[in-house]
């Protein structure tokens, strides 16, 4: 194929242009929903250091540990002891226990997941191929939140096996507990996507990682600390709505909302746990998972406009 | 085995990272004067520069500078200057400040008029209280060597000091690096340009691919290197008769005619250098210049790389 | 030299964008404590309780801890990250005064960070300086444990380029779930050192620590000895070169 063409046009022959074979692809593309499969696929694997050095895989996988190191204590003390219906930690409570674990691995994979990009410059090699800016985005946060999944609703389900195997009739047990399967997935996602859309918009105007993970860490514990204080603290009925600039109380609601387990409301609610401090505020059940969804939405949504803005 | 002279002695030097070995079985020593250390990008010039500065411990072998072992040695430092590659300063510094905090940390007696010394010499004095965040390439350079100077070193590392300089920077900078040398200051500098070391250096390294490929005068590597082509670019009063004349030879591979010249290929520099006084003669032609057309390092490098 | 290195450190910690963020996290146990004091129900008297559980709240879990990981781990790693740590190593100073200066700067940035912040939040909630003196004991726990996390941060980053991640999984997964869970683990917690100091220095009931006052000096004192000792013996064999 290689042959020489004088350049059209072009006055004075002097100049020339080779053809050496070189071909643009004419076959058929995948388009869009394929780069944005892709571009998915690859955070996840790198949100769990797949493909990567041996550094980020034992982060992620000692957080992983770390979420599931309840329910396998349970799983142990179940298969251990023979009593019927014993809970070392009960579903509602668990992404309570493990609530500091969970923002840790929402500040590292998202710092990693949206830093990276930005230190190394790929962000505007991403965004001249068939990557939409919202697509990028919108990967990403679901990247985090499906890579959550394995820190919230694995444990659950293995504690929910365990348990069914650990009891003296299993099918009795799962008989009796089966209304707890979709509660484990419903409060889970929830989670999941309030944390996943959350850390990736914190991190997402972060300039360095090291940054970004910090201030995942400092937004998530610190709304938690004073939210928790100054409810206790302060005897004022407007302070119910600071809960709300919360997460962490807000997600709890939700969760203990959809176990049907919202602690009854006594006079040291105020003072006591967050679960507490939550059904003190005394709005419908139904305002937390509510509210969890639309922290999720509106991070979301800003997550997409604050790519949209810069490369 | 030392040599008592040599302030820098590398011997049997290899390093590894992993699998990839990034310098191989390297040594030479160094004497007062200017060396270039020349290689393609990833020949391991900034390994070894690293090596002999001693932040990279050699996997195997010894370097020692100025009689000592270079590797945990941070007393070397008073008698050895370094400039390293990355662009990267203390960007909320001025180069004066930056020289000066050099000075004090070399504990010089007299930091600001080392400092001072230090900026004239790399003529800066112009933006020396600037911030170098806001600094170009150029005077970046400038900066860092400035401070590598403050305490006066007997040795002189450069990595790659000319990138990013301008051609009047590069010409004042290799002045001052000459002038340093004719103090009796040992300068070994790294560059992946040519015309740069062949400008500036007496002593070339050239390093491929981890390994040593060359070390000594330049134009003495090229004339060992006998089993290479040599090409020579002739004007004659008649190019067509003398390139007649030369085919029939037989060391001479090719003959080119071009408007004006006689382009010569031989495969034998010194047969051929023998021989063209007497075929110059016998074709009757007179031999207005004869010049070996590759005598530049480039072509000894590209040579060696390709190798 | 020790003087140039001193302020070359502190222009690099305290001149940037995160330390002024970071200032503004301290702000935020002062302006609690202050909702707390004109709007709470603190009743009559000193509220020790609230005061304590502000202090241990924001000062010594998180503030503290915080401020000591941003500080401590880019006294050093920041200058490592950027590649600016060559000139500093290019000259002939001992690297065991390198890591005592870097800790002794991120130390006192912590300080300066952390130690008003206890102060006042004890003076604000409890109306002025108590007579129990827990505004000293919150006081004086933070300065230690400020001292203790920056240079065993310091030294970590002498380790790995990753210290900020492995000082947060400590901090807020070791300290905050394993310490909690098996009491044996006290001793390699710098949090407990930090509830123990304080413990030792006020009578006030709810001021609680698992060491006691001399135990926690003791264990603070190997701690920073320790990672003075790491980190001088890492950055003596501290390798700069294009990692493969």
């Amino acid at each position: 194929m290689a042959q020489a063409e004088p350049t059209p046009g072009s006055g004075s022959a002097t100049g020339t242009i080779y053809d050496l074979g070189y071909q643009a692809y004419e076959g058929p593309r995948r388009g869009r929903g394929y780069a944005l499969w892709s571009l998915y696929v690859l955070s996840v694997r790198n949100a769990f250091g797949i493909g990567r050095g041996a550094l980020p895989k034992a982060m992620a996988f000692t957080l992983l540990l770390f979420a599931h190191a309840l329910a396998i204590v349970q799983l142990i003390l179940g298969a251990v002891l023979p009593v019927d219906e014993f809970e070392f930690v009960t579903p509602e409570d668990y992404y309570g226990l493990i609530q500091f674990i969970l923002v840790l691995f929402v500040a590292a994979i998202a710092s990693d997941l949206v830093g990276n990009d930005r230190r190394t410059n790929t962000l505007s090699l991403y965004f001249s191929r068939p990557i939409e800016r919202d697509d990028y985005a919108l990967a990403k946060i679901a990247a985090l939140c499906s890579s959550l999944l394995a820190l919230t609703v694995l444990p659950q389900l293995l504690m929910f096996a365990g348990n069914a195997l650990g009891a003296s009739d299993g099918l009795d047990w799962v008989r009796d507990n089966a209304d707890e399967l979709p509660r484990i997935v419903a409060s889970g996602a929830l989670l999941c996507l309030a944390f996943g859309s959350l850390g990736i918009l914190i991190a997402s105007y972060a300039e360095r990682r090291a940054f970004a993970m910090i201030s995942v860490i400092a937004i998530f514990l610190v709304s938690f600390t004073v939210v928790g204080v100054v409810v206790s603290e302060i005897d004022n009925e407007q302070m119910r709505w600071a809960i709300f600039f919360s997460p962490l109380h807000v997600v709890d609601g939700s969760t203990q909302y959809i176990f049907d387990s919202l602690p009854e409301i006594h006079a040291d609610s105020r003072r006591g746990e967050p679960s507490d401090q939550v059904a003190w505020a005394d709005f419908p059940g139904y305002v937390w998972p509510i509210a969890t969804f639309a922290f999720a939405v509106v991070a979301s949504a800003l997550v997409v406009r604050r790519y949209r803005g810069s490369v | 085995m030392a040599s008592e002279a040599a302030r820098v002695e590398v011997q049997n030097v290899s390093r590894w990272y992993g699998d990839v070995v990034a310098v191989n079985d390297i040594s030479f020593t160094l004497e007062p004067g200017i060396t270039g250390l020349l290689g393609p990008n990833g020949a391991g010039k900034s390994t070894l520069l690293h090596m002999i500065s001693g932040f990279l411990r050699p996997s195997v072998g010894v370097i020692s500078v100025l009689g000592a072992t270079a590797w945990r040695n941070p007393e070397m430092f008073r008698r050895v200057g370094l400039v390293p590659e990355r662009e990267s300063v203390y960007s909320f510094l001025g180069a004066r400040a930056f020289a000066e905090a050099s000075a004090r940390l070399h504990g010089l007696p007299d930091p600001e008029d080392a400092a001072r010394r230090a900026i004239a010499r790399v003529e800066l004095e112009d933006a020396q209280d600037r911030a170098m965040g806001g600094y170009s390439k150029g005077m970046r350079q400038r900066a860092k060597i400035a401070a590598a100077l403050v305490h006066d070193p007997e040795v002189l590392v450069l990595d790659e000091p000319f990138n990013g300089t301008d051609p009047r920077q590069r010409l004042q900078l290799m002045e001052m690096l000459r002038r340093m040398a004719a103090e009796g200051c040992t300068i070994l500098f790294s560059s992946h340009i040519l015309e740069e070391v062949e400008r500036l250096a007496e002593n070339v390294l050239v390093i491929v691919n981890g390994r040593l490929a060359a070390s000594g005068d330049f134009r003495q590597i090229r004339r060992l290197m006998t089993d290479r082509p040599h090409t020579f670019e002739l004007r004659t009063s008649d190019n067509r008769a003398l390139a007649a004349a030369l085919v029939g030879l037989p060391h001479v591979s090719a003959v080119e005619l071009t408007d004006s010249r006689l382009d010569v290929r031989t495969t034998d520099f010194g047969a051929f250098t023998a021989a063209i006084a007497a075929a110059v003669r016998d074709s009757g032609v007179t031999l207005q210049q004869l010049r070996p057309a590759d005598e530049s390092l480039e072509s000894v490098f590209s040579y060696l790389v390709g190798s | 030299m020790t003087l140039t290195l001193l302020s070359l450190t502190a222009h690099q910690l305290l001149g940037r964008r995160r330390a002024i963020l970071i200032a503004l996290l301290a702000l935020i146990p002062v302006g609690v404590a202050l909702l707390i004091r004109f709007a709470g129900d603190t009743g009559d008297g000193p509220a020790y309780e609230t005061a304590t559980d502000t202090i241990v709240g924001f000062v010594f879990l998180l503030l503290l801890p915080i401020g000591a990981l941003v500080f401590g781990t880019s006294a050093l790693g920041s200058e490592v990250e950027d590649g600016t740590v060559v000139y500093l190593l290019a000259h002939p100073i001992a690297r065991w005064r390198v890591v005592v200066v870097k800790a002794v700067v991120a130390s006192a940035a912590t300080i300066l960070l952390t130690a008003p912040a206890a102060l006042l939040t004890a003076v604000i909630i409890l109306g002025g300086f108590d007579e129990e003196s827990l505004w000293w004991a919150a006081t004086v726990a933070t300065v230690v444990g400020s001292v203790v996390y920056s240079t065993l941060f310091v030294g970590l980053s002498t380790v790995t380029s990753r210290a900020l991640i492995i000082g947060l999984i400590y901090v807020f997964v070791w300290e905050a779930f394993i310490t909690n869970l098996f009491s044996g683990t006290r001793w390699v917690s710098v949090r407990e050192y930090v509830e123990g100091t304080a413990n030792a220095l006020t009578p006030v009931e709810s001021v609680t620590g698992k060491l006691d006052g001399q135990e926690a000096a003791i264990a603070s004192v190997v701690v920073v000895a320790a990672s003075l000792i790491v980190g001088t013996w890492f950055l003596t064999r501290f390798e700069i070169g294009e990692r493969a």
